[in-house]
């Protein structure tokens, strides 16, 4: 059950995307962005990791988007294989066409991942620990384990992160997975700095119609290790920290609901 | 009175350079034979100087509009040594957001240095593309690199940006 973190030129994060992975007890390599399809057809899943391929040049992950893995993904995606897109990895998935998927979900709108913007001001590069909230858990493969009522620390990295949708009431009628900026309470407010980075209805991220491909903006993968999530958080993992009591981070979960999903398909 | 300025890279365009390995290498668009990268500045003013006077005086007294070290500007994009071989013939693509954008702190700082009164600074991404000449340039960049029916192209992305052509 071996998954593939595939390595662009630029990525920054797919080594401590691996020790995620591993440490959940997946199977995972790293595997060139210029592999052939014939080596990538032998992975279960794929993750593509953070960073910055490309440089980010013409726009975040456009250039990765044209790559002939990607027409490798977006066909194992379409047969039901999990892909997770973190960060760039998200940009990718958005620029690729693989979310929204309209050959199983007409309902979606196109999205794009426009630079952050603060009050119609161009905001820059953000990096910063945010709060967010995950609507319909159960639909994705990636997060069945949370609920509704989790309101979970995790960090963001990024300037290009603003989720528009050319149909934002869709999308808010929409019943996929969808992770959404929130405060420490749990509301979701649209004002800075709940939302970071001005996305439509707060969204930080979304799954496809059949659950198995997820694009995420924050980092998960920043949040499975205890010693990952800061003390001065408002949070109760931070409190566990601050008293030497916390055990994972919780996102840990979420490699593991996809460790528990590929041995079930096994 | 409107000033336009095209500031280009002027030793190395990554930008351009990796825009065209995707067109050429990945999407196996090959007509497309050069690609150039500008930033497109749009400043309204009262000045009743020249463009050129108008931007040389902005960019002798800051980098704000552009690094003079490794960046350099025109003011028109259809100078005749500009012009194509004969072998293709250009096309220019202005980019622009469709998501309105504040540059009222930098009109400020540009009024800061200098005495040329600006009211409005508006930013667009402009691409020149050289395209084969036995293909109708406009309709090729319009069918390959930008955002269609059936395709999501590569020079703009239609969810948060519009484009349109420049023409002579």
């Amino acid at each position: 059950m071996s998954v593939a973190v595939i390595q662009f030129p630029g990525s920054n994060c797919e080594y401590e995307t691996l020790r995620a992975l591993r440490s959940s007890g997946i199977d995972a390599d790293i595997v060139s962005w210029n592999v052939n399809e014939d080596f990538a057809l032998n992975y279960k899943a794929f993750v593509l990791p953070g960073g910055f391929s490309f440089q980010d040049r013409v726009r975040a992950g456009v250039v990765s988007s044209k790559l002939p893995i990607l027409s490798t993904i977006k066909q194992k995606a379409s047969e039901g294989v999990p892909v997770l897109g973190i960060c760039n990895g998200c940009q990718i998935l958005a620029e690729s066409g693989i979310l929204p998927d309209f050959s199983t979900d007409t309902s979606l709108s196109h999205m794009g991942l426009a630079p952050n913007m603060k009050e119609n001001k161009a905001h820059g590069f953000v990096c910063d620990w945010v709060y967010v909230k995950i609507k319909n858990p159960q639909s994705s493969i990636f997060t069945k384990y949370f609920n509704e009522e989790d309101v979970i620390p995790i960090q963001i990295n990024h300037g290009e992160g603003n989720f528009k949708f050319t149909d934002k009431e869709t999308v808010s009628q929409a019943q996929g997975t969808q992770l959404v900026y929130c405060t420490d309470a749990g509301e979701v407010s649209v004002s800075y700095p709940t939302n970071p980075n001005g996305s439509d209805l707060n969204i930080a991220g979304l799954c496809n119609k059949q659950g198995n491909v997820l694009a995420m903006m924050p980092h998960p993968e920043r949040g499975v290790f205890w010693y990952q999530i800061p003390r001065y958080l408002n949070h109760a993992d931070a409190q566990k920290r601050r008293n030497s009591e916390l055990l994972s981070g919780p996102w840990k979960k979420m490699f593991e609901s996809l460790r528990d999903h590929l041995e079930e398909t096994a | 009175m409107l000033f336009e300025c095209f500031v280009y890279q002027k030793h190395i365009d990554l930008h351009a350079i990796s825009a065209l390995e995707a067109i050429r290498g990945f999407m196996k668009v090959e007509h497309c034979r050069f690609l150039r990268r500008y930033v497109h500045w749009i400043v309204d003013a009262d000045s009743e100087l020249s463009s050129d006077a108008f931007f040389s005086m902005i960019t002798d007294n800051s980098y704000y509009l552009l690094n003079p070290n490794k960046e350099g500007f025109k003011t028109t994009l259809f100078s005749k040594s500009e012009k194509s071989d004969q072998t293709s013939s250009s096309v220019f693509v202005d980019v622009f957001p469709k998501i309105a954008c504040d540059y009222h702190e930098l009109k400020d700082k540009l009024n800061n240095v200098s005495d040329l009164q600006i009211k409005s600074i508006d930013k667009r991404i402009t691409w020149q593309c050289d395209i084969d000449i036995s293909q109708d340039a406009q309709a090729f960049v319009s069918n390959f690199l930008l955002p269609g029916k059936s395709h999501s192209g590569i020079l703009a992305n239609p969810v948060y940006e519009s484009f349109s052509f420049i023409t002579n």
